[in-house]
């Protein structure tokens, strides 16, 4: 449900090559006084949260960010710039410490000075987190019998927005209560009578084989790389009905590429069986996002769409992905509260 | 353009280890990270090495880089020609992958699950509670254990310095007196004393943990209160 509730990080690296979307955050753990520049020199957020400026919230300043880079007006390197230079300097040992991972990044990429809030460094947004997923009730009973599920795989905990600090509540919250439903119903189940894992791990077994068998064929990383790029024009951090719809020709047609998907034998460390299976979920997966976010006509908490740029009332509802005769189909439910 | 040297080794598919060069159109300024993944994503899809967070947090992706230990996702690509070996001292499964889990997880494993709520004790100065509290920000990597002069591989009684730091944690909220006392005995069991100051643990730390510091510290402690006698180098830090 609410697949189309994908929250993007205002800022991540850029480059180089194997960080490129690695977290730096928001501007509110930079310090109190960090300012957002275009390659024109301009302070963009003034035009687009005059009140909050960097420091409105994240899908605001991710969108902001994403426009100015889409519009032509990013760095070079596909970024903004990040100014930290007019920050309190008292502050600095405490921001060091509290963000040292972050701190050491910033100094190895952009150097000591940017790290030290001597110097601008760049950044661009990045998908952060999900706050769509599995539908569960209050005992996080998932619709298959016996499965359970509990945090960012789940949806709707966070509504159309995630608050920072909450996945983890919601990790402890709702593995808690997932643990003790297994516990409970573990004990009362008849397994001999309910368990069909068996015939579930001869169809995985298939599926495996099969993948090897297909000498020749795409490989699963080619797939992947595909899909993140239609995923990220046409379902990314501003959308569009001509975009969602294009995404989802295209998924169609990758759909079918898939089919012809091969892994190397193996059966330790084995990455590209790891991300032939992956990518088949994440096909799925896909889907779900741009079926939810085409049936969702306003734009909402992390959800925007540039053709319906308002609230709207009449979508004060989930979006519900159901899988009919092997087809995902999206349907709008009333919130139940 | 990169010249990049690796250790390639399949248990069962190959005899023994060999090297392969991988000619990689990369620049330097990219990550270990980026230099792996563009390798198995074009060149070679059965190349095999751990990643998992890509953002210092896991433990997971320690190998050596020129000679040297480091993490995959933090250490940058600085010269041409590079050279990539599994992380020493530890069984290779295959490739870039080492099996670190059966010995700093197994040791974490050993640990007795702390429960109710947690109190800092009065057991330690308060130069010794900062060291300790720092030292929680360990991940596991085994680049102590690595790079430790006493490491051997196979070798289950002696522990490494990351071992220390997790006893630390123990130490720092140990609820009686008696507990405290026992885990100074745990790190005498496990050869602590035996630490021959090399300090290579605390100089190739990724995290900054001070893991030489830490054992210097249970070391004075040992002295103190179980009267054990400890070799001047450690008491003198």
């Amino acid at each position: 449900m609410d697949m189309e509730m994908v929250q993007f990080i205002p800022l991540a690296f850029p480059f180089p090559e194997g960080m490129r979307g690695a977290f730096i955050g928001m501007c509110s753990i930079h310090g109190p006084d960090v300012r957002l520049y275009n390659s024109l020199g301009e302070r963009f957020m003034e035009r687009y949260q005059p009140d909050r400026k960097e420091y409105a919230t994240r899908d605001q300043v991710a969108r902001a960010i994403f426009t100015e880079i889409r519009d032509g007006r990013g760095t070079e390197r596909g970024g903004v710039i990040v100014d930290t230079t007019n920050n309190d300097k008292s502050l600095l040992p405490r921001y060091k410490a509290s963000t040292a991972a972050v701190y050491s990044a910033l100094a190895r990429v952009f150097g000591e000075k940017a790290a030290n809030w001597e110097e601008p460094f760049e950044a661009a947004p990045s998908q952060h987190f999900c706050m769509g997923g599995i539908k569960i009730d209050g005992d996080c009973r998932t619709a298959c019998k016996n499965l359970f599920a509990a945090g960012e795989i789940t949806g709707g905990i966070h509504g159309a927005n995630r608050l920072g600090g909450n996945a983890l509540t919601e990790v402890t919250v709702f593995g808690k209560l997932a643990g003790k439903s297994v516990c409970k119903e573990v004990a009362e189940a008849d397994w001999a009578k309910e368990s069909d894992l068996e015939q579930y791990f001869a169809e995985q077994d298939a599926m495996v084989k099969d993948l090897f068998v297909k000498k020749g064929g795409v490989s699963g990383t080619q797939i992947k790389k595909a899909l993140g790029e239609i995923m990220w024009e046409c379902g990314g951090i501003v959308r569009n009905q001509e975009m969602i719809e294009k995404g989802l020709a295209q998924l169609a047609e990758l759909k079918k590429e898939a089919e012809t998907m091969h892994a190397e034998e193996g059966d330790i460390w084995n990455y590209s069986l790891v991300e032939a299976l992956e990518v088949k979920h994440m096909l799925k997966v896909s889907e779900a996002v741009l079926l939810s976010a085409g049936m969702r006509k306003e734009s909402r908490g992390s959800h925007y769409r540039e053709d319906y740029p308002a609230k709207d009332e009449a979508y004060m509802s989930n979006m519900v992905i159901v899988q009919k005769e092997g087809k995902l189909v999206c349907e709008k439910r009333p919130i139940i509260l | 353009m990169l010249n990049v040297d690796v250790q390639r080794y399949s248990p069962g598919k190959n005899a023994a280890p060999y090297r392969q060069i991988f000619q990689v159109p990369l620049e330097t300024g990219i990550s270990v990270l980026g230099l792996l993944d563009y390798i198995r994503k074009n060149l070679d899809e059965t190349f095999a090495y751990k990643i998992y967070c890509t953002n210092q947090h896991c433990g997971e992706c320690g190998l050596m880089l020129n000679g040297k230990p480091v993490l995959a996702c933090r250490d940058m690509i600085t010269t041409e020609n590079v050279v990539l070996d599994p992380l020493k001292g530890f069984k290779v499964i295959k490739d870039l992958v080492v099996d670190v889990d059966s010995v700093i997880r197994k040791q974490w494993s050993e640990f007795p699950v702390l429960e109710g709520k947690m109190v800092y004790n009065d057991f330690l100065t308060e130069d010794q509670h900062s060291l300790f509290f720092m030292a929680g920000a360990c991940i596991g990597c085994a680049i102590c254990q690595s790079v430790c002069c006493l490491h051997k591989e196979d070798d289950v009684l002696l522990k490494g310095p990351a071992y220390y730091a997790a006893l630390a944690q123990y130490m720092l909220r140990a609820k009686t007196k008696e507990d405290f006392l026992a885990y100074l005995n745990t790190a005498v069991e496990h050869g602590i004393l035996q630490c021959i100051s090399c300090k290579q643990c605390s100089k190739n730390c990724p995290k900054d943990v001070e893991p030489y510091k830490v054992i210097t510290a249970i070391a004075k402690l040992i002295h103190n209160n179980l009267g054990i006698n400890v070799s001047k180098k450690l008491l003198a830090e």
